[in-house]
């Protein structure tokens, strides 16, 4: 028995085959639907907003473009963060040195929490978090964000980065395992 | 149901993203309640989780817009070679329809008009055959007859 029940993507495939046809308004759900996961993994890889913008729109384009060569072994969307990855990495190696810059992130927080007090607590645990998050390795930074933050599973992590479903399950651990060091440091 | 430590942390974003069946679920918090380092994890987990980058307003309609400029002259390329396919359908059936007469009737004359000759005044056609009050052909001389057939293969 599947200990992982399937997620909200079910009808991606009849989206992906119409936008394939040319239908644009498939394209466009397809667009709104992982625009924020492209475009924070783009930011998080390149710590770039102009160049996470680029690389975000160059992403779908090479997507919605490619769909004659995708075959449907992974999900669009895993497929998706795949070129992603690699147009980042391209337009990184063009950037030369990993800029330092931090990233102005919004927090996305709606857990029913009403309180402010706990609210405000938890924005900043989360800030903190995310900060830590930047100063990974980037093989670690990647396959926590796309675990952890976009839901992937393992297999579909070791596809957007292109390695064994091992490597994934490992770079996971390992980036969880500092954060969690370098979480309790910053608390003493 | 007992999970161990290693099945809790690698179901751990999964029950952050609620992608785990009930009883898992259910099993997953027992094992939480009595496991200070897998509670632990899932904190950090959670943390991290919450905590997302929204795209920058009106980068959505910057994508789609060259998606869109980007599709037209596909479409464009579509649309001509499908004319292009067409007119080779068109041109290579008349071909074909006359090779096919040449092949039925190779001594059939040419589709092309003969050539008219010899005409002048009171060169017989067919407005003239109505005009002359003949109550049929046989009253036409045979020189008319012949002026008419010219007309009407013409």
């Amino acid at each position: 028995m599947s200990r992982v029940v399937p997620g909200p993507w079910e009808d991606e495939s009849a989206l992906v085959a119409r936008a394939r046809s040319g239908d644009r308004e498939a394209a466009d759900v397809l667009v709104r639907r992982y625009l924020r996961d492209v475009y924070e993994l783009a930011v998080r890889l390149l710590n770039d907003h102009d160049l996470a913008q680029d690389v975000a729109q160059e992403a779908f384009i090479s997507a919605l473009k490619g769909l004659k060569r995708f075959r449907g072994e992974a999900s669009f969307r895993t497929w998706l963060m795949r070129i992603t990855v690699n147009a980042a990495r391209t337009a990184g190696r063009s950037l030369g040195r990993r800029r330092e810059v931090a990233i102005e992130a919004a927090a996305d927080i709606d857990d029913g929490e009403r309180d402010p007090a706990v609210r405000a607590v938890q924005l900043n645990e989360a800030a903190r978090a995310d900060r830590e998050l930047a100063r990974l390795p980037e093989k670690q930074r990647l396959a926590v964000m796309l675990r952890l933050k976009q839901g992937l599973s393992y297999p579909e992590v070791a596809v957007a980065l292109d390695c064994s479903e091992g490597a994934a399950r490992v770079n996971y651990h390992l980036g969880i395992k500092r954060l969690r060091e370098a979480l309790n440091e910053s608390e003493l | 149901m007992n999970l161990s430590c290693e099945d809790v942390r690698d179901l751990v974003p999964d029950l952050l993203t609620g992608r785990v069946s009930a009883a898992i679920a259910v099993a997953t918090q027992q094992h939480i309640t009595r496991c200070g380092e897998c509670a632990a994890e899932l904190e950090v987990a959670r943390e991290v989780s919450r905590w997302r980058t929204p795209a920058p307003a009106g980068l959505h309609d910057r994508v789609v817009a060259e998606v869109v400029r980007q599709r037209p002259v596909r479409a464009m390329r579509m649309q001509l070679a499908i004319a292009a396919t067409i007119a080779l359908v068109l041109i290579g059936g008349r071909q074909l329809a006359i090779l096919q007469k040449n092949r039925v009737d190779p001594a059939a004359p040419s589709v092309q008009a003969p050539a008219v000759e010899n005409r002048g005044p009171g060169w017989m056609t067919v407005e003239n055959a109505l005009n002359t009050g003949a109550a049929s052909l046989g009253d036409l001389s045979e020189e008319q007859l012949r002026q008419l057939l010219t007309e009407l293969e013409s």
